[in-house]
């Protein structure tokens, strides 16, 4: 049982996640297959990583018309069972931080699963920006707001600098 | 405490489950006029393409409801609400009463009025019972060609799997756009075409006049308007869905089309709730009460009508029209208002309410060189109300646009860079998106 933990404010814009991501589960080095995606707010000049957030009350689960998307017994990850995955995307349009994608050559509907309990983005963050944590507890819709907060302060700082 | 749910699709057992989570003691009874336990309706034409077996469709076991004591109640129709008395009568003469109540009873397909609608070889796509009908038919007919009324959701669905099973099908639609209240000219155009390629024919602003019959009575064309016949073995009409309120006459709750209900989905009378596709729920974009039926909404309405029927109290933050399909291997997903067209009046477009209501909206399109892609994102006070995402590429993060709808973020310009990075607001929308928008669709 287990959820990943992103602090902004430590994330360099490196990268190192969206690589081995897509090579632990594509095989290639392709960041437009990572699960999870380093975005770039240029004006600010800060880079925020966004991934799967496994909601408590995940709106995807809920909105899913062939109900394919579950919790992992042991894990609790959010997984699409792609055996049951009738395509239609409501997952896709219904997830705020568009951590759901779409990939055009397998048309298939994918998304983090946490490497099974061993999720390797966190192996190869330098700088702690993304941790994983089996005490639940830690992250809440509270502390996940709190630390957006901060992205946004962070901002502002950057952009009064400039 | 007993509760009733009238209606056993999503949003009446998604009630069902929410009040057990919370009251454990509560007396549950759930109702339906079908013999079938939950099943999905949106996978119905997947079914009928055979690209779905059909234990697939029943999205929850039949032990489900032995498991979380509630008892269903299934071929029992609700004839009569006497609210002042909390009961409900049945078609079978029995009478149960309530404590709390919710009102899921859905909708039926209109059946246009027109001669001969009632033939053999005529049908509407709703149920699990139509659906069986119509493979039935087909298989007993051996039917090659077929004609649809009505090009919204449904209907392209329909179509789509039809010509999986090799029926040649023609689309006849009123007006000149096909999905005309989630698309646009221009998407129209792409998906006629894309329709077209496929070996659909299309035929808009074309209205259906009478049926014609074979000396079995089986219909074998549709006469037009405009004089011209259509020969075709099997015609299915799918031209809206009217909610099914026909009992609660004379109960004295306040209806529109369907039941209007407040914030907290219950009606203008106390302990009467209404969830799913006969709800009047608040329209986020406009603030009007409206009838959004989807599937997630009414999964969505179901569980907020259960924390308020069982005491807690939970807010219901508004629906919004939002469609996602992929049609022939073309993915579409739409949202909002996209450029609406009146329905009675196809003239009226975006174009002539931008002329009327001034410089309040916006629209973005962009250039797209692939053939078949298009998006589209449309604001209004600066503030997105609607978008359209055409083609593989284009639909990707579609997610982070309705957020940013929802949140009623002010754009700034220039408003196409969206495109390209719509998380610019994401810091915003972390921080400031209730906690119930996040999680609800």
């Amino acid at each position: 049982m287990g959820k990943l933990i992103f602090t902004p404010d430590l994330c360099t814009g490196c990268r190192a996640c969206e690589l081995a991501c897509s090579f632990i589960s594509e095989g290639i080095f392709a960041p437009a297959k990572s699960r999870i995606r380093v975005v770039r707010m240029d004006e600010d000049g800060i880079d925020v990583p966004i991934g799967c957030l496994h909601c408590e009350d995940a709106p995807c689960i809920m909105v899913c018309p062939a109900k394919a998307i579950k919790r992992h017994t042991e894990t609790q990850a959010v997984v699409i069972d792609q055996d049951i995955c009738i395509g239609c995307k409501e997952c896709i349009v219904v997830c705020p931080f568009g951590a759901i994608q779409y990939d055009e050559t397998k048309r298939l509907i994918y998304k983090c699963d946490l490497c099974q309990g061993e999720p390797e983005c966190v192996k190869w963050c330098y700088t702690g920006a993304i941790q994983y944590t089996k005490d639940v507890s830690r992250v809440t819709h509270k502390k996940q707001r709190k630390a957006a907060l901060k992205i946004a302060r962070a901002a502002e700082g950057a952009r009064k600098i400039y | 405490m007993r509760y009733i749910i009238v209606g056993n699709s999503t949003a009446g057992i998604n009630c069902a489950e929410t009040i057990k989570s919370i009251d454990r003691q509560g007396e549950i009874t759930i109702l339906t006029h079908e013999k079938y336990h939950l099943y999905s309706r949106c996978l119905l034409t997947h079914y009928l393409a055979d690209t779905l077996s059909y234990d697939r469709l029943f999205i929850k076991d039949k032990q489900w409801y032995n498991k979380l004591s509630i008892k269903p109640l299934f071929g029992k129709t609700v004839t009569k609400l006497n609210a002042t008395k909390k009961q409900i009568c049945l078609d079978s003469g029995e009478t149960i009463g309530f404590d709390k109540l919710l009102i899921a009873s859905g909708g039926h397909p209109i059946c246009l009025n027109l001669p001969c609608a009632d033939a053999n070889g005529i049908f509407t796509l709703r149920t699990l019972e139509d659906a069986k009908r119509i493979k039935r038919f087909c298989q007993q007919y051996r039917v090659k060609s077929a004609a649809i009324l009505g090009a919204g959701f449904v209907g392209l669905k329909t179509a789509v799997a039809l010509t999986k099973q090799n029926i040649k099908t023609t689309i006849i639609e009123k007006l000149n756009c096909l999905m005309p209240r989630m698309m646009d000219d221009t998407g129209s155009a792409i998906l006629q075409k894309h329709f077209v390629d496929n070996k659909i024919n299309v035929k808009l602003a074309t209205e259906a006049n009478s049926f014609t019959l074979n000396k079995k009575g089986l219909v074998n064309g549709i006469n037009l308007r405009n004089g011209k016949n259509i020969p075709t073995q099997m015609v299915i009409i799918s031209v809206g869905v009217r909610p099914n309120i026909e009992f609660i006459k004379g109960s004295g709750i306040k209806t529109k089309h369907g039941i209007i209900t407040d914030d907290y989905l219950q009606t203008n009378i106390k302990d009467i709730f209404a969830a799913g596709d006969v709800a009047e729920t608040t329209d986020l974009i406009t603030g009007q009460k409206t009838i959004n039926a989807l599937w997630s909404a009414a999964s969505t309405q179901g569980r907020i009508a259960g924390v308020n029927m069982t005491g807690q109290t939970k807010r219901y933050p508004g629906s919004l029209p939002m469609n996602s399909v992929e049609l022939f291997g073309l993915p579409i997903i739409s949202f909002g208002y996209v450029c609406p067209i009146i329905r009675n009046d196809p003239k009226k477009t975006l174009q002539t309410r931008l002329r009327r209501e001034g410089k309040d909206y916006q629209v973005i399109k962009r250039k797209n060189t692939r053939p078949q892609t298009y998006q589209k994102l449309v604001f209004k006070n600066n503030r997105l109300v609607g978008a359209i995402f055409i083609g593989q590429e284009q639909i990707k993060h579609a997610g982070v646009f309705l957020a940013l709808l929802k949140s009623k973020e002010i754009i700034a310009e220039p408003k196409k860079n969206l495109f390209t990075n719509p998380w610019r607001y994401s810091d915003k929308l972390l921080g400031s998106i209730p906690q119930s928008l996040m999680q609800y669709a």
